[in-house]
């Protein structure tokens, strides 16, 4: 199947077999930052933004991504930039498997909602699955980026 | 994982149906529950570009297309503004936000899943599914008819008379499939009552409105329940009163 999509801004054709994935495709493109978890969309690894919303890589065939628009956390850097350090202090960052998904979501919450609450955060982020952490750190981090962001534009002002 | 030869994006709704007579074939809706399975397949097809992720009113009804995902009905403002937010309260739950914006109402209903979230509440509105096929039949002919007949969902139709519907559910854990699941209709004097996860397939009752508790207890009474690990006929049977009182408590709240 020949396919043609735009992948972190750069438009890229290529012929694939039918059965495959957009998971397996974006890393042959050398897109690594996608993980494969679990397979069977429970666990979030594998989490880019397709059109701009935050959907399973793992369960995506080829045929329907074509066309469309794919962001993977390799073209969204400068989003997830200011928050990695939060991440790090917070211990959020332990084995570091689940975080490229953690970080597109993260991204796909605050583009839809710049100032979510606590309940908003967690309700949002409840796909994506961490086995180290016990979630409260990524909690913490994101919060502190949070205040930190609203105090800087505070004091901007 | 799913395993499959062909991937094909019908042109129309002949070409997914007939590809779909052949049991080697199959139609993917969002194509997670079948990437569950490890199940072969020859062709698997796609409807994506038949125009089926609409929302559309029309006189005495909403029409869900069979490729509106379930994070789009959760999101509708309309839809929700008109059903009291139902669909929020019932679809938010399923799994994380990443699924919900992939997996379609079509997929959704067409798995007929006893523990359905979305199906409880279609039941209790007395919704109908429009086949391909078949024509429109009510989801509570749908939900028993003989899966061995292949058909495509086309839509499914919300009557506006169902607005005042509330849902409720038991989950042992936030995103986990639900212990019990059950959604009331009021329309008028007279209140529809849907039980899933029961755990098998949702069932629905009639009632004249009266007291919550004891039409709770009556239906609880008259519903067969099952145990799996998720829990025991007799703890579904307690809970089936409490939720179906609660959420008969809510439509005879006014507003809702």
């Amino acid at each position: 199947m020949d396919i043609q999509m735009v992948v972190n801004g750069s438009v890229v054709e290529s012929t694939v077999s039918d059965d495959t994935l957009l998971l397996d495709f974006l890393r042959s493109i050398g897109c690594v930052s996608v993980k494969r978890g679990c397979d069977t969309a429970s666990c979030g690894a594998c989490t880019v933004l397709m059109d701009g919303k935050p959907i399973l890589s793992c369960s995506m065939p080829i045929g329907r991504a074509n066309g469309h628009m794919i962001e993977t956390l390799e073209g969204l850097r400068d989003e997830a930039k200011p928050i990695v350090p939060y991440f790090a202090h917070e211990g959020a960052d332990q084995c570091g498997f689940c975080n490229p998904g953690y970080m597109v979501n993260i991204i796909a919450l605050l583009r839809e909602n710049p100032d979510p609450t606590d309940a908003e955060i967690a309700h949002h982020l409840v796909g994506n699955i961490c086995r180290c952490t016990g979630y409260q750190s990524h909690a913490r981090a994101l919060r502190a980026y949070l205040n930190d962001k609203k105090e800087a534009s505070h004091e901007a002002l | 994982m799913i395993h499959y030869e062909k991937y094909v994006r019908a042109k129309s709704m002949d070409e997914a149906y007939a590809l779909v007579q052949n049991f080697d074939n199959v139609i993917l809706g969002g194509m997670l529950w079948l990437n569950t399975g490890n199940a072969h397949y020859g062709t698997v097809v796609d409807l994506c570009d038949l125009d089926l992720d609409r929302i559309k009113e029309s006189g005495d009804c909403y029409n869900i297309y069979a490729y509106v995902t379930l994070g789009r009905m959760e999101t509708d403002e309309a839809l929700n503004a008109h059903y009291s937010g139902v669909f929020k309260e019932a679809l938010s739950d399923i799994e994380g936000v990443q699924l919900r914006n992939m997996a379609t109402v079509g997929g959704t209903v067409n798995l007929r899943a006893g523990f359905s979230d979305l199906c409880v509440v279609l039941l209790a509105m007395n919704a109908q599914v429009k086949l391909y096929n078949a024509g429109i039949v009510s989801m509570e002919k749908f939900l028993t008819m003989d899966r061995s007949r292949r058909d495509v969902v086309k839509k499914i139709i919300l009557p506006k008379n169902a607005a005042n519907t509330a849902y409720q559910a038991l989950r042992n854990s936030a995103t986990d499939i639900p212990v019990l699941n059950c959604a009331v209709t009021k329309v008028k004097d007279t209140l529809r009552i849907a039980v899933g996860a029961r755990p098998g397939s949702p069932v629905v009752v009639t009632e004249q409105i009266g007291d919550a508790k004891e039409i709770a207890e009556k239906v609880a009474e008259n519903i067969t329940f099952g145990d799996n690990v998720r829990g025991s006929a007799e703890y579904r049977k307690l809970l089936c009163v409490t939720l179906v009182k609660r959420a008969i408590e809510q439509v005879m709240k006014e507003g809702k």
